[in-house]
């Protein structure tokens, strides 16, 4: 029920943040283009790739969409923690939510980006829709781990949100100054595996510092 | 239920906040925790519900140590700090939700204790355009609707227009027959002299019994 529940308060929450996420990406898009004359792929306009790496735009526009996924899905996740850890930890079902939590903000990232997936297709009669889609751009995945391993990084120190995500937000860009290379399938399967264990350390972080000691009862 | 409470302190980085604190809750009472602002009331409250660890002293809930030996405090319900809700749903369907995690309480069940805290005109109104007393009414349903054995209640008439608490008094002293153990925190006095059968004062880190109506 806590599943469906969850579904249910994340739908509108959803679309309300993709279609403002939508608009901004295109406005910003619009502006670039007028001022910049430079002729994008419908890739690059939607933010999902940068083939050509020589055009900032690309790159902006790309970082920009990582950005809304990764922030919007946090952000979510934060707002339900308005559900009251203190109401579900009494009624014994602290573990369970969190786990669903946790599933539902990853299948968050990845239908926000399929979406858009979808949405180019369409645009620009391309087949991006395939299974292999997430390993033609790896790059997508290993940006978005680093970038999660930042935000949380910053969220475990400091106490206000908005602070935090203004931080996150720079770090993103600075991430981004600095593009990975597409690196080769194990090596980024190692990274991916690292990359996990270190983000379930840092949620366990997060859980103690803010939610008193009921972390010791997960 | 019994709760005893044994020699607890609690400090925050190196600040003592309670110190040695010995006190036992009985079925079929209510109890008063009085103190100024900071006192210690709410930490108090929280090490009860096992949300913090005492760095001294144990609680026992049942003669079980709920830190040690227990996942979570049996039968308890809470309303500490403010009361915390999903601001896209409506007073009616975030009690729906919680009830939906351990009880099985029916729709009619969970409007009459609505009906109990007079927020039956807002319950289908969404939480995020409550104001500060009906958030804390809802809060106060959260707590009763489920019929627990030991109900906590941090500051619960702040906000709340004279017509409710009287019916809130009423409430409290109806479940108190009913064999439950009520605690309720407040910085004053008055909201509870003529509730409570035990009043206890926090101060300088330490909890002393001030008034015993019985």
């Amino acid at each position: 029920m806590i599943f469906q529940n969850e579904l249910n308060i994340l739908k509108t929450k959803i679309i309300k943040l993709f279609l403002i996420q939508l608009i901004v990406l295109i406005a910003v898009m619009v502006i670039f283009k007028l001022t910049n004359n430079q002729s994008l792929t419908p890739g690059a306009i939607l933010g999902l790739t940068y083939d050509d790496k020589s055009l900032p735009v690309e790159l902006f526009l790309y970082g920009l969409n990582w950005s809304f996924a990764i922030i919007s899905s946090l952000y979510i996740f934060m707002e339900s923690f308005k559900l009251g850890i203190q109401n579900l930890f009494l009624r014994g079902s602290l573990k369970k939510w969190i786990i669903v939590k946790t599933i539902l903000i990853i299948g968050y990232v990845f239908i926000y980006k399929c979406i858009f997936y979808i949405i180019i297709s369409f645009i620009g009669n391309i087949n991006y829709l395939n299974f292999q889609m997430f390993l033609y751009y790896p790059t997508d995945i290993l940006l978005s781990l680093i970038f999660i391993f930042i935000s949380l990084l910053v969220l475990t120190f400091l106490k206000s949100y908005t602070t935090s995500i203004v931080i996150i937000c720079m770090l993103f860009l600075v991430i981004l100054i600095f593009p990975i290379t597409v690196v080769s399938l194990k090596t980024y399967l190692y990274i991916l595996l690292l990359s996990l264990l270190i983000l379930v350390g840092l949620f366990y972080r997060i859980f103690k510092k803010r939610y008193y000691n009921i972390y010791e009862k997960i | 239920m019994k709760i005893e409470v044994k020699n607890v302190s609690k400090s925050f980085k190196k600040v003592p906040v309670l110190e040695n604190i010995n006190i036992n809750f009985e079925p079929g009472n209510i109890y008063a925790l009085v103190g100024r602002n900071g006192s210690g009331k709410s930490v108090f409250l929280k090490l009860l519900c096992g949300f913090y660890k005492p760095d001294a002293g144990e609680i026992l809930i049942d003669g079980i140590d709920i830190i040690k030996n227990g996942d979570f405090p049996p039968s308890t319900r809470a309303l500490i700090d403010s009361p915390s809700f999903l601001p896209e749903l409506s007073g009616l369907e975030n009690l729906s939700l919680l009830a939906k995690v351990q009880s099985n309480l029916t729709k009619e069940d969970i409007e009459k204790t609505l009906e109990m805290v007079n927020l039956t005109e807002e319950m289908n109104k969404n939480y995020i355009f409550y104001s500060y007393g009906m958030k804390q009414k809802l809060g106060i349903a959260q707590v009763l609707m489920e019929n627990p054995d030991l109900m906590i209640f941090d500051e619960p008439f702040n906000g709340i227009e004279e017509k409710t608490v009287i019916k809130l008094r009423e409430i409290f002293l109806k479940l108190k027959e009913e064999n439950k153990i009520i605690i309720i925190s407040t910085h004053i006095k008055d909201d509870v002299k003529l509730l409570a059968d035990y009043i206890y004062q926090f101060d300088d880190k330490r909890i002393t019994l001030i008034e015993n109506v019985e």
